[in-house]
């Protein structure tokens, strides 16, 4: 503040440093990182308190499995506590020890899974293959066999989750509406070179342009299909699937 | 160009406005990340509209493009995918030439970083030219450094509204600022 | 120029150092791209001598180019000589404007000072006056205790021979008339267990107790 002054007379100097004037001055200027630096000090302390209190958390799970397996009540409160500061239960469960009663490992998966499915579908359409689902995963310590099992259990919820297979690949449906047969049949195909076409469908299944045609664009337009207006030829039809796969090839 | 960018943008689908609206908003939201990360990991402060970078000449790739799959985004698409950048503020129109600043960082946050700078190199009180700033070697390794002195202008006068700056013209051009 | 709604003062010095540093900058921007028209310049060198290494000596181009990069090298030389000289111009105001702030800061020092030693004038006055109160008030003190202090002596003494004969009811004792009532009283008791030594503890006794009564005259 100080330095600047210099073409100042001596009274302003006066009124500027004793003055009230001066204070608020100084507030002005120098309020603005000091709240920003006490804010940043704050978020560290509570992100560090946070994370030893999740810590402890872990531990206290780990020591008092038993109790926690059979008073329901306290179970929940602890996991409503967990999930408040941001643990994810997944990570609390260990397969070897049997934490908790080991079906809620699985329902948490069920959870993850639906939380998966939800984010993805406008991307994908609702359908999803099993690994695609396991890449979700925060921890590595869930199975392929883990996931199956809580896939199993979320179908007995009939709640429009459903397993189909493409090509024997696993996949989960999370749109309330039946693939029919022919959009399944599309998806196979798309399975071998990530797209379909309606020579490759006239090739493959025998079917129709007009046939072909129809099918793809009513799946483009459910979203289970991106459009390719841009391949030599024609048009290509992509399964969404294909996103993550580096190896394109043309 | 194609290697440090998220897989999706070997996707030859991504390159054709898709019908569907929910996944064209989808496919809005990935152009935009993908033409941020672009200018961050670049260095590329300022984009045509045509989507290749302003400053280095015209023999630059285009964002737009993917010769590796050879697709491109038409233009009506390319204006739709700019339309969204500028409303979630990531794009800032150049209205002098109709190019693009991109915002890996919103000018606020600009704006704060330089002013650490200020405050942590003992640069307080005294005048800075514009050059210094961007050029200077007392900025190297920052992450501002090399940016556009148009929009070292617009973060600095974010600084001036907040009453922490103040910008000193010469010949009419903004040459240099006192930070206090 | 252009300061609306600014609180902060651009003073002349401000533009001066600006200008400056606009200087500062041309140069610096010369020297880099001179730095790199060098370089690519040895590079044009260095390919025409591996183009044909025999004859570069006479290739006209070659010496040109070499001519051209020592011309360039000088200049560079000179340009960050006076990169230098300003910097250290910059440096040299800055350090002045600091200066200027320390004598402005010790000229109003030196003001208040000024100002307030004026109204330390009849201050000696002051002090001597305060100085007769202070003695006055000391004359007053000792008056006033040394009166108290003589009749309550006197009373402590006849009080101390009252319980002296009271105790002892012997005439021995009447030769210490000066020994104090309160540091004898704590004895009293050990005096009356054992009668027989008491001459020999009461002689240590007194003496113990005049380096008491010292002060206590004085």
């Amino acid at each position: 503040m100080n330095c600047c002054n210099s073409q100042r007379t001596l009274n302003d100097q006066i009124q500027m440093n004793l003055g009230y004037s001066a204070l608020e001055e100084v507030k002005d200027c120098r309020y603005e990182s000091v709240t920003s630096q006490l804010f940043k000090k704050q978020n560290e302390e509570i992100t560090s308190q946070l994370s030893v209190f999740q810590e402890r958390l872990i531990a206290f799970a780990k020591e008092h499995n038993n109790d926690l397996k059979q008073n329901p009540d306290l179970k929940i409160k602890f996991l409503r506590m967990c999930s408040r500061i941001g643990i994810d239960p997944i990570t609390l469960f260990d397969r070897q020890r049997h934490l908790f009663d080991v079906n809620d490992f699985y329902y948490e998966i069920c959870l993850k899974v639906i939380e998966i499915c939800r984010i993805t579908k406008d991307l994908n359409g609702g359908i999803i293959s099993f690994e695609e689902l396991l890449e979700g995963f925060p921890t590595a310590k869930i199975a392929m066999e883990d996931l199956e099992k809580s896939v199993d259990m979320l179908q007995t919820l009939n709640g429009g989750f459903d397993i189909i297979l493409i090509k024997g690949k696993k996949c989960l449906r999370s749109v309330p509406t039946e693939l029919t047969s022919d959009q399944t049949k599309i998806l196979e195909v798309c399975s071998v070179l990530g797209y379909a076409s309606a020579s490759l469908l006239r090739v493959n299944l025998g079917w129709t342009q007009y046939r072909s045609n129809a099918i793809l664009e009513e799946m483009v337009a459910i979203g289970l299909l991106w459009i390719d207006e841009q391949a030599v030829g024609e048009t290509l039809f992509w399964d969404p699937a294909w996103i993550h796969h580096s190896d394109i090839g043309i | 160009m194609t290697t440090n960018l998220p897989a999706i943008y070997s996707f030859p689908p991504l390159y054709t406005c898709q019908p569907n609206a929910l996944i064209r908003e989808q496919q809005l939201t990935v152009w935009c990340e993908i033409i941020v990360e672009f200018a961050k990991k670049e260095r590329v402060w300022c984009i045509t509209a045509e989507g290749t970078p302003a400053k280095d000449g015209g023999d630059k790739q285009s964002v737009f493009r993917n010769d590796v799959i050879q697709r491109s985004v038409k233009s009506t698409f390319i204006e739709e995918i700019w339309h969204k950048m500028i409303e979630t503020e990531k794009a800032l129109r150049i209205d002098s030439d109709s190019n693009y600043f991109i915002l890996w960082r919103s000018l606020d946050s600009w704006s704060a970083l330089i002013l650490q700078w200020f405050e942590s190199s003992g640069k307080l009180n005294q005048v800075i030219t514009l050059y210094e700033l961007i050029e200077g070697d007392e900025t190297l390794g920052c992450e501002f450094h090399g940016m556009d002195s148009m929009l070292m202008e617009k973060c600095l006068l974010r600084l001036r509204e907040r009453g922490r700056a103040s910008l000193l013209k010469d010949q009419n051009k903004v040459m240099g600022v006192k930070v206090v | 120029m252009g300061q609306r709604g600014s609180k902060i003062e651009v003073t002349k010095a401000d533009r001066a150092i600006l200008q400056l540093k606009i200087s500062k900058d041309e140069i610096h921007k010369y020297a880099r791209r001179t730095e790199s028209l060098i370089a690519s310049e040895d590079l044009q060198l260095r390919n025409i001598i591996k183009a044909d290494p025999k004859a570069s000596n006479k290739n006209p181009r070659a010496r040109l180019l070499l001519k051209k990069i020592h011309y360039q090298r000088r200049l560079l030389e000179q340009a960050s000589d006076q990169l230098i000289n300003l910097e250290n111009m910059v440096a040299t105001v800055e350090f002045k404007l600091v200066e200027q702030q320390f004598i402005i800061g010790l000229r109003q020092g030196n003001e208040i000072l000024t100002k307030l030693n004026k109204e330390f004038t009849g201050v000696d006055d002051l002090m001597d006056q305060v100085q007769d109160q202070i003695a006055y008030q000391d004359e007053i003190d000792q008056v006033l205790s040394s009166s108290i202090v003589g009749s309550y002596e006197d009373e402590l003494e006849r009080e101390l021979k009252q319980l002296d004969r009271e105790v002892n009811g012997s005439v021995k004792q009447s030769e210490m008339p000066s020994v104090e009532g309160p540091t004898k009283q704590p004895e009293m008791p050990s005096v009356e267990g054992l009668p027989e030594p008491q001459p020999e503890r009461e002689e240590p006794a007194v003496e113990e107790e005049r380096p008491h009564e010292a002060p206590l005259l004085a």
